[in-house]
């Protein structure tokens, strides 16, 4: 876990990138791609669904991101606008497929009703990389059982690697409920996964 | 505490945690997402992304990216100075050459651009300005492209 000086230094490195990407140095933006790219894949992975889909459609975000540079505001984090961008790329994908997988809330409607898209297809996940793979299959199960609010910042905390202040940002929620939420989901997965996971209760 | 993993865990919250099962359970839980977050993107994808990548829109707005096209359309005027005319051949080439002959010979006489334009314009030069327009945007493309084949190298 990222502790807040961390987190700061890290966003100063990716304001002294842009810094040297505007002044003409634009081989540093591939210092943000192999930053980025990984955890932005696994978060459109969690939207469409499909990983073929997720890695052109992350291209195309920093596609994006690059024509929008000059745009970009540096009193937000550069790795929260990069996911609102990847965020609606993906979204956009979606719309034009239709029927489209999604295991992430799209917001509300014109009537004010929440609109959801269920995952048809899981796809692959930071978990396939857990050696234990009925633990991996459990949480995986578990975390698809989540109410999509709780899901989306479990991705975006843990299989993305956001930090709280981060994710705070992105889904524009108060620092407190972003963190009440994420104890609200560690709590349920802990009572759902309890077995498993007492065979790792000695793990630091 | 736990939840937010920062820093020592004091050691009272250490011996609790030691007893309570289900705060073991939920440490358990953090460290298993902890060794899960992704890493860094390989060379490969960098590489593909990059290549991707447009010009940069904020160049466009620089002096300098006028150059080529300035380069291309100096050469294009000068290899029409030197040629003596429009390098065509036959009849239309002929006509040509003498239409672009007269046509510096107007833009001497006038010494004004904006007289030369007009002047071009009356004489019905079109065509003439029609080709110096193919030759400056050929040339500046011949030179973009050869400024960044020199980049890659």
């Amino acid at each position: 876990m990222r502790s807040r000086d961390t987190l700061r230094a890290v966003v100063e490195d990716d304001s002294d990138v842009l810094r040297r990407v505007r002044a003409g140095d634009e081989a540093a933006f591939g210092t943000l791609i192999r930053r980025y790219e990984p955890k932005l894949r696994v978060y459109v992975m969690q939207i469409v669904g499909i990983d073929e889909e997720a890695r052109d459609l992350v291209q195309e975000a920093f596609i994006r991101a690059w024509r929008h540079l000059d745009t970009y505001d540096s009193t937000f984090r550069f790795s929260t606008w990069l996911f609102r961008i990847a965020h609606n790329v993906a979204i956009d994908s979606l719309r034009r497929r239709r029927h489209g997988t999604i295991s992430l809330e799209l917001g509300e409607d014109g009537d004010g009703d929440e609109q959801r898209i269920d995952p048809a297809d899981p796809g692959r996940t930071p978990l396939d990389a857990l050696a234990n793979r009925e633990l991996a299959d459990a949480l995986a199960r578990e975390i698809g059982r989540l109410a999509p609010a709780y899901r989306e910042l479990i991705v975006l905390r843990h299989f993305s690697g956001l930090a709280y202040s981060e994710i705070a940002e992105l889904k524009n929620l108060p620092l407190g409920t972003v963190k009440n939420k994420l104890f609200r989901a560690h709590s349920v997965l802990r009572e759902v996964l309890g077995s498993y996971l007492g065979q790792l209760g000695g793990l630091k | 505490m736990i939840e937010d993993g920062r820093g020592p865990v004091a050691s009272d919250l250490e011996a609790h945690v030691a007893r309570c099962a289900g705060c073991r359970a939920h440490r358990a839980l953090l460290t298993l997402f902890a060794g899960i977050a992704p890493g860094e993107a390989d060379d490969a994808t960098v590489a593909r992304i990059t290549a991707a990548l447009p010009k940069a829109p904020w160049r466009r707005h620089s002096l300098w990216s006028w150059l080529p096209l300035g380069i291309g359309a100096a050469a294009a005027g000068l290899g029409l100075v030197l040629l003596g005319g429009v390098p065509a051949g036959g009849a239309v080439g002929g006509f040509l050459g003498w239409l672009a002959s007269w046509t510096l010979d107007s833009l001497a006489a006038v010494r004004g651009s904006s007289d030369a334009m007009r002047t071009l314009v009356t004489a019905g030069s079109g065509w003439l300005l029609a080709w110096l327009a193919i030759v400056a945007l050929g040339g500046s493309w011949a030179v973009t492209a050869l400024l960044r084949r020199g980049g890659r190298g």
